[in-house]
């Protein structure tokens, strides 16, 4: 067991670039758990492709792996899971998630392929946390969003919405 | 469409979208369902409130067994009653009461003054609005006066006093410095050097000396500056009385 915490994987981003990475960093990915198990012992030896992620999208989300390597695994409770979804964000992964919009979607994409849940939560929490409290016309700023309702269908929603305006 | 002319937002797929939009209450799922037709179909979506009311059922069964009882949340003044609400406004407007009779009974200014409890200066200015037509006659509480804040006057009486302490201290530093010049003079070592030193640093301080302030009879008495053959022979002089020194 002590050797195979040691021994370290080489993943390839899909512009050709390969990082190593040590196993228990690699396996909060459950993607890549989930191959290692299937695969055995001998699938260290070669190069993990990851066709959907990018050299930096990558690094990124080695880091966040390499910081929470030691976090105990999620619970698959599905009730209690449901009841803690709240948009509080450590401080840590605060910091993390300081990056363009871009790159929040990308790593978002990235940690949903790879199958790593904390990091698809801090992100959508992120993304949740710019759009908190803010109408729909900031909405559209934020995101570059074109408004494309036509008036007679904006007036539909207006009125549709009525019930909700003073609150 | 090219990749690049999407907001990047749309770079999620919609189930991701939903994940975010699973994390918004109702007020920004409104919001959001207004922005696009896209994120109206999926702010609107079925699952998404679905999943929204078995959050709640999960937390109100989860939270209500564990609810402190009504006593409690009365006992520290969380949930308040009517009559605590009545009794509350009372008391307010009793203190209220109390405030404005006491107000309206407080001694003007100038009677402060007069009692010593307010320094004069907080009525500094009261002589010019007389003049002004309004305050030709002065009563307690008419607009008119400059009245100065107390805690203004105690910061300009605190700097006051420093500058005169400033002052006291620079007296008192020079005086030390000539006391001990001359007592320097008095027990001086044969050492010629330093000796040396202190004549040339009296010459040269000679030129701020005039600048200083200068105290009492030692006012009056200059100090003659030494000549080079003076200093010269004085050096002479020491030297031998150094060696004297030595050799005996």
């Amino acid at each position: 067991m002590s050797t195979e915490k040691a021994s370290t994987i080489t993943l390839t981003s899909n512009d050709g670039v390969s990082i190593e990475v040590d196993r228990q960093v690699a396996e909060r990915s459950m993607l890549i758990k989930n191959m290692m198990e299937d695969l055995g012992e001998g699938a260290t030896a070669t190069a993990v492709p990851i066709p959907n992620v990018n050299e930096s999208v990558l690094k990124k989300v080695i880091e966040w792996c390499e910081h929470h390597k030691n976090d105990p695994q999620p619970a698959q409770d599905d009730d209690s899971d449901s009841r803690k979804k709240t948009t509080d964000i450590e401080e840590w992964d605060q910091k993390f998630m300081q990056v363009d919009q871009e790159m929040l979607f990308e790593i978002i994409l990235a940690s949903n392929y790879l199958d790593i849940k904390p990091l698809l939560d801090v992100g959508c929490k992120t993304v949740a946390n710019m759009i908190k409290g803010k109408s729909p016309e900031e909405i559209r700023k934020t995101f570059n969003i074109t408004n494309d309702f036509t008036p007679e269908e904006e007036e539909q929603i207006r009125r549709e919405n009525e019930w909700a305006e003073d609150r | 469409m090219q990749p690049s002319m999407l907001p990047s937002i749309f770079l999620l797929p919609p189930e991701l979208l939903l994940l975010i939009l699973s994390y918004l209450d109702i007020p920004d799922l409104l919001s959001t369902s207004r922005t696009c037709h896209l994120l109206r179909t999926l702010s609107l979506d079925p699952n998404l409130h679905a999943s929204r009311l078995h959050r709640a059922f999960v937390n109100l069964t989860h939270y209500l067994p564990i609810r402190p009882p009504l006593s409690e949340l009365m006992g520290q003044r969380i949930y308040i009653t009517r009559t605590s609400l009545a009794a509350r406004s009372l008391s307010h407007n009793l203190i209220r009461i109390k405030l404005n009779r006491q107000l309206s009974r407080r001694p003007s200014a100038e009677s402060l003054v007069g009692r010593g409890v307010l320094p004069v200066e907080c009525f500094g200015h009261l002589n010019a609005s007389v003049n002004t037509p309004g305050g030709a006659k002065r009563e307690p509480g008419v607009r008119g006066y400059i009245g100065l804040a107390p805690s203004l006057i105690e910061t300009k009486r605190r700097v006051e006093r420093e500058r005169v302490k400033d002052k006291l201290r620079g007296w008192v530093e020079e005086w030390r410095r000539r006391w001990e010049r001359r007592a320097g003079e008095e027990h001086a070592k044969p050492d010629v050097r330093r000796m040396a030193r202190r004549f040339a640093r009296d010459g040269n301080a000679k030129g701020e000396g005039e600048r200083e302030p200068r105290w009492g009879r030692a006012a009056g008495r200059e100090r003659e500056e030494p000549t080079r053959a003076k200093v010269l022979g004085l050096r002479r002089f020491w030297e031998t009385v150094g060696k004297e020194g030595t050799a005996s």
